[in-house]
C-alpha cells in the first residue's frame, strides 16, 4: 500500500478515465463504422486529392484511427485501475488517521 | 390554483399570554415556526426591555459553551451529534445550567493554568538538560585542547607562551549559558560583538528537538549558547543583552562533577514532571470528553432560551392584568395549529387562564410566504433574489421550473455537455442526505448544492436541445439517417477530385428526400427530428443555423412575453383592478401582437409556404417589417411581397398599434380624474389598528373597540391619498413609453438566445478541431498515445471552459431573460419575506439574533 497521489487527484483521475474509456470506445466504434462526421479527423493528407479520393486509403486511415482509439481506451483502463487502487489506499489511510 | 401560484394568505393576530405561561407558549410557537412576531416597542432601547437580564445570562452561558467548544477543538475531540432536538427547558432550569457551566468553566480554566505552569516548568528543565549536554561538548573541546598541550614537543618558550595564552584566560574567564530562539541567533551574535567590542566569545549549537511554547502552543526551535567573557563589567553587559533578546539564562556549574550531578537531578525531576503532566492531561481529557457528550444539546437549549427571551422582549407588557400582548403574522390556514400550540404551552406551564388568540384587521401589507420544498426552493430563490413578490401576487417560480432550464438549454445545446452536467447534478441529488446532514464548507459548492435540482433539469434540457441541434461535443450523430443523398448529384470523378467543396442542390432529383413534388418518388420525409447531421460537414452550416436559431429566439421571446401578460391578467383579475385591465392590459396585448406577433406569424408563413423550389425569391422579413412601418408598398416584382393584399393588412395593423398608444396613455388618468371629481374621497377612510403606540392602554383600547368603526377611523394613521392628476399622468406617461420601447428592445434582447447558442457551438467546435483533432488524426501507434494524452487536455478544457464558464454565462443570460424580459410584464416584487420565529433556523445559526 503505497500512496502516490492524493485523494482528490485519484478521484479526478478516476472520473476522467471513466469518461475517457467511454468516449474513446464510442469514437473507436464510430471510426470503425466510418462515420462521415469524423472525416476531417482521419490521418490523411487532404491536399493530395488523389489520395483523399481513394476509398481504400480513406478506409485504411479510418481503421488506423479507430484502432488508436481502442488502444487509448485500454490505456485509460490502466489509469482507472491505478486510480481505483490509489483511491482505496487513500481511503484506508483516512480511516486510520481519524480513529 | 395550487399554493405555489400565489403566496399564502396571511393574517395579523393578537395574542394574550399570561405572564407565567408566556415562556412555554413562545417555546411551543418556536418549535412550530409559523408565526412572525412584530416588535411592539420599537422605541424602547435594547437595554430597557423587560427580559434583558435573562438575555444577558444566556449570552454568558453561550460564551462559556463557546470557550469549552474551543478547548474541544484544540484537543481535536469530536463533538457527539446524536441529532436529537431538545425542547427549551423551563426558566427554572436555567440556574442549574448556569451552575453547571460555571463549574465546568472554572475546572477547565484551573486545569489550563496548572497545565501551563507545569509545561513551563517542564520546558525550563528540558532547556537546562540541553544546556548541560551541549555545554559539555564546549567544555570538552576546551579541555581536550588544554590536555593536548603538554604532549606537543615544542620549544619551552613557545610552550610557555601558549600555556600563558591558553591557561590564564581559561581560569579567569567567566561564562553564562542559556537558550535563545533560533531565528534570533544572528542578530544576537552581532549585537554582542558590537556592544562588547569583540571581547566576548560566543558559541552556540542548535537543539535538534523542537519545543512547545506553553502559552501559545506553537512549536519553536531553540539554540543553546554559551558566552565567555572577562570581568564583571562585561558580565553585566552580556546579561543585559541576553535579557533584551529574551534569552533564558541558566546557572551552569564550572566543574564537570557538579554538572553531572545537576544533570542527574534534572533528569529525575523531568521524569517526575512528565508523570504529573500526563496525569493533568488525562484529567483534562476526561473533563472534555464528558463535555463533548452534551455540549451540542446544551448549545441548542441555551440558544432556544435566548431566542425565547428575545421574542418576549418584543411583546407589550401589561402590568395591571399580568399578561403579555403579542402581535404576529401567521398563515390563515395554520391558525388552528398555532392555537393548539398555545393551549399546549398553557397546559405545560400549569396556568389556569388560557392564552387568547384573536385576528385583527389591518391595512398594512402582510408578508409574503411561499411554501417551498427541497425541489422548489432553488427556483423560488431565483425569484426572491430579484425581489420578494407582493402579497398574493402571482409567483413566477412554478413556471420558472420549466422555462429557466429550457432557456438555459437553448443557449447550451449539446448532448455531451448536458450529460456531464446532468451526471454531476445527479450525484448531488443522490447524495443529498450526506450533504444535508453535514453542510459542505466550500461556499461555491454549497451554492451548487442548493441549486442541484435546477442543474439537474438544466442538464436534461441541454441534452434535449443538443439532440435538436444534433451536437455531441460538437459532432453530429446520424440517428434517423440523413435525408440527403450525395450520389444523386451524379458528379463525375474529375469534378470530385478537382474541387474542395461541391454543391448539393436539393432541386436535383433524389438529392433531398424532403423536396416536394413535381418529381415521382422524390417525396419522402426530411430528417424527422432535429437538424440533419449532414450540415456538420456543410460550408454554410453557420448561416443556415443562424437563420433558424434567430427566428426561434424571436418566437420563444414572443411566447414568453405573452405568457407574462397572461399572468398580468391574473394579477389584475385577482386585485379586481378592471381599470388597469381594460385601459392598460388590453392595449398592451394588442400592441405586442401587432408588432412582434405579426412578425412571428410571418415567420411561420414563410416556413410553410416557401420551399427549395422557390426559396431564391423569398422576401426578407426584417426589411419587410421596416417597410411596413414606413408604409412602403410591397410588390411581387421587387420580391418583397409575401401574400396578396399585404399592404392593406399591414397598414391596418400599424394604425391599430399606433391607436393603442393613446389608449394606454390617456384613458386611465382621465377615468381616474373623473371618478375623483364625482365621488369624493370618503371611501378612503379605513380601519387601522394602533400598533405603533408603545403605551399599554392604547393597545387594549384598540382591541376593545376593534369592531367599532367609529373608534377605528379616528386612529391617527389613516392613509388618505390626495388625488394628484399630474402625478398620475407622469406615472402613466413613463409606463407607456417604457412598455412601447420594451416591446422592441425585449424582443431584440431575446436574440441573445441565438447569440449564445452560436457562441457555444462554435467554441466546442474550436475545442474539437484544435485539441481533439490533433490527437485523433496522428498517424500510426503514436496516435494512440497522443489521443490518450490529449484527451486529458480536452476533458479539462471541456469542464473548465464549456461547462463552467459557458454554463455560467448561459445561466446569467437565462436569469436576465427571466428577471427583465419576462417578469417586467407582471411582477412588482415589492413585498417583504415572511420570517417566522422558528427554532430550527436559530439553532442552525442561520438567523442572527
Amino acid at each position: 500500500m503505497i500512496k502516490i497521489i492524493g485523494p482528490k487527484c485519484s478521484t479526478c483521475c478516476m472520473l476522467t478515465s471513466v469518461w475517457g474509456i467511454i468516449m474513446m470506445l464510442c469514437l473507436g466504434g464510430a471510426y470503425k463504422l466510418r462515420s462521415p462526421a469524423l472525416y476531417k479527423d482521419i490521418p490523411i493528407d487532404f491536399k493530395n486529392a488523389a489520395l483523399a479520393s481513394n476509398q481504400k486509403e480513406v478506409f485504411a486511415a479510418y481503421d488506423s484511427s479507430g484502432t488508436n482509439c481502442f488502444i487509448a481506451a485500454g490505456l485509460y483502463v490502466l489509469v482507472l485501475f491505478f486510480s481505483l487502487w490509489q483511491w482505496k489506499v487513500n481511503k484506508s489511510l483516512q480511516t486510520y488517521t481519524v480513529r | 390554483m395550487g399554493s405555489l401560484f400565489r403566496s399564502e394568505e396571511m393574517c395579523l393576530a393578537q395574542l394574550y399570554l399570561q405572564s407565567e405561561a408566556a415562556f412555554a407558549c413562545v417555546s411551543e410557537l418556536g418549535e412550530l415556526g409559523l408565526a412572525q412576531f412584530r416588535d411592539l416597542n420599537p422605541n424602547v432601547n435594547a437595554f430597557q426591555r423587560k427580559f434583558v437580564n435573562e438575555v444577558r445570562r444566556c449570552d454568558e452561558m453561550e460564551r462559556k459553551l463557546r470557550f469549552l467548544e474551543r478547548e474541544l477543538k484544540k484537543d481535536k475531540i469530536p463533538i457527539r451529534d446524536t441529532g436529537d432536538d431538545p425542547v427549551a427547558p423551563p426558566p427554572r432550569e436555567m440556574i442549574g445550567l448556569e451552575a453547571k457551566f460555571e463549574k465546568l468553566e472554572n475546572e477547565m480554566k484551573e486545569v489550563n493554568t496548572n497545565q501551563e505552569a507545569l509545561k513551563r516548568n517542564f520546558l525550563e528543565l528540558t532547556e537546562l538538560k540541553h544546556i548541560l549536554r551541549k555545554t559539555q561538548s564546549f567544555f570538552e573541546e576546551a579541555a581536550m585542547y588544554h590536555g593536548n598541550q603538554p604532549e606537543t614537543n615544542q620549544p619551552e618558550e613557545e610552550n610557555l607562551l601558549v600555556n600563558d595564552y591558553a591557561k590564564t584566560p581559561y581560569t579567569k574567564l567567566g561564562f553564562v549559558a542559556g537558550v535563545i530562539l533560533r531565528e534570533k541567533v544572528p542578530a544576537f551574535e552581532r549585537v554582542l560583538w558590537r556592544a562588547c567590542r569583540g571581547n566576548v566569545f560566543l558559541r552556540h549549537a542548535e537543539i535538534e528537538t523542537t519545543f512547545e511554547d506553553p502559552h501559545t502552543g506553537d512549536t519553536v526551535n531553540k539554540c543553546v549558547f554559551i558566552i565567555f567573557f572577562q570581568g564583571d563589567q562585561l558580565k553585566t553587559r552580556v546579561k543585559k543583552i541576553c535579557e533584551g533578546f529574551r534569552a533564558t539564562l541558566y546557572p551552569c556549574p564550572e566543574t564537570p562533577q557538579e554538572r553531572r550531578e545537576i544533570a542527574i537531578g534534572v533528569m529525575t525531576r523531568i521524569e517526575d514532571l512528565q508523570t504529573v503532566l500526563n496525569q493533568t492531561e488525562d484529567h483534562r481529557k476526561i473533563v472534555l470528553s464528558q463535555v463533548a457528550l452534551d455540549i451540542r444539546v446544551w448549545f441548542i437549549k441555551v440558544r432556544k432560551i435566548k431566542a425565547i427571551y428575545h421574542t418576549l422582549n418584543l411583546f407589550n407588557v401589561n402590568i395591571a392584568e399580568k399578561c403579555l400582548i403579542a402581535e404576529c403574522w401567521c398563515p390563515v390556514v395554520e391558525i388552528d395549529r398555532i392555537q393548539l400550540a398555545l393551549r399546549k404551552g398553557t397546559e405545560l406551564s400549569g396556568s389556569s387562564v388560557p392564552s387568547i388568540m384573536q385576528r385583527m384587521n389591518t391595512k398594512e401589507a402582510p408578508p409574503t410566504y411561499n411554501r417551498t420544498d427541497k425541489f422548489t426552493q432553488g427556483f423560488q430563490a431565483i425569484i426572491d433574489a430579484f425581489g420578494i413578490a407582493n402579497y398574493r401576487e402571482v409567483n413566477p417560480a412554478p413556471f420558472t421550473i420549466i422555462t429557466f432550464p429550457f432557456l438555459f438549454a437553448v443557449m447550451f445545446g449539446d448532448i455531451g455537455h448536458g450529460l456531464l452536467m446532468f451526471l454531476f447534478a445527479l450525484y448531488l441529488v443522490l447524495s443529498e442526505k450526506k450533504y444535508l446532514a453535514k453542510k459542505p464548507e466550500n461556499e461555491i459548492f454549497e451554492m451548487m448544492f442548493d441549486g442541484r435540482y435546477l442543474i439537474l433539469l438544466m442538464g436534461i434540457f441541454s441534452m434535449y436541445t443538443g439532440f435538436l441541434y444534433n451536437e455531441c461535443f460538437s459532432r453530429s450523430i446520424n440517428v434517423f439517417g440523413s435525408a440527403w443523398n450525395v450520389n444523386a448529384m451524379n458528379d463525375s470523378n474529375t469534378t470530385l477530385q478537382g474541387s474542395g467543396t461541391l454543391t448539393l442542390d436539393p432541386k436535383t432529383y433524389g438529392v433531398f428526400r424532403g423536396t416536394p413534388l413535381p418529381y415521382p418518388n422524390g417525396t419522402g420525409d426530411p430528417y424527422p427530428y432535429g437538424i440533419d447531421p449532414i450540415w456538420q460537414s456543410a460550408g454554410n452550416k453557420i448561416s443556415v443555423q443562424n437563420s433558424y436559431k434567430m427566428k426561434n429566439a424571436v418566437i420563444m421571446g414572443l411566447l414568453q412575453m405573452i405568457f407574462g401578460l397572461v399572468l398580468a391578467f391574473y394579477n389584475h383579475r385577482y386585485n379586481k383592478d378592471y381599470l388597469a385591465l381594460f385601459c392598460e392590459w388590453i392595449p398592451q396585448l394588442i400592441f405586442l401582437m401587432c408588432l412582434i406577433g405579426y412578425l412571428c406569424i410571418l415567420i411561420f408563413y414563410k416556413w410553410a409556404v416557401w420551399n427549395v423550389l422557390n426559396s431564391n425569391s423569398a422576401p426578407s422579413l426584417l426589411i419587410g417589417l421596416i417597410n411596413m412601418f414606413m408604409f412602403t408598398k410591397p410588390t411581387w416584382a421587387k420580391k418583397t411581397q409575401l401574400y396578396s393584399n399585404q399592404n392593406e393588412v399591414q397598414i391596418t395593423i400599424v394604425i391599430i398599434a399606433i391607436l393603442c398608444v393613446p389608449w394606454m396613455l390617456l384613458t386611465k388618468p382621465i377615468i381616474l380624474y373623473l371618478r375623483n371629481k364625482f365621488q369624493g374621497t370618503t371611501r378612503y377612510a379605513g380601519v387601522r389598528v394602533a400598533v405603533d403606540e408603545t403605551s399599554d392602554d392604547v393597545a387594549i383600547l384598540d382591541h376593545d373597540h376593534l369592531d367599532d368603526p367609529e373608534t377605528a377611523s379616528i386612529t391617527p394613521k389613516d392613509e388618505e391619498e390626495k388625488f394628484d392628476m399630474s402625478e398620475v399622468l407622469i406615472y402613466q406617461v413613463i409606463h407607456t413609453i417604457e412598455y412601447c420601447l420594451s416591446c422592441i428592445s425585449h424582443t431584440a434582447s431575446y436574440l441573445r438566445l441565438w447569440a449564445l447558442s452560436l457562441a457555444h457551438s462554435e467554441l466546442s467546435e474550436v475545442l474539437w478541431t484544435m485539441v481533439m483533432h490533433s490527437g485523433l488524426s496522428a498517424k500510426g501507434i503514436l496516435g494512440a498515445f497522443m489521443s490518450f494524452v490529449i484527451f486529458w487536455g480536452f476533458a479539462g478544457l471541456t469542464v473548465g471552459i464549456l461547462l463552467v464558464m459557458e454554463g455560467l454565462s448561459a445561466f446569467l443570460h437565462a436569469l436576465r431573460l427571466h428577471w427583465v424580459e419576462f417578469q417586467s410584464k407582471f411582477y412588482k416584487g415589492e413585498g417583504y419575506l415572511f420570517t417566522p420565529f422558528s427554532f430550527s433556523l436559530i439553532v442552525e445559526g442561520r438567523v442572527d439574533e
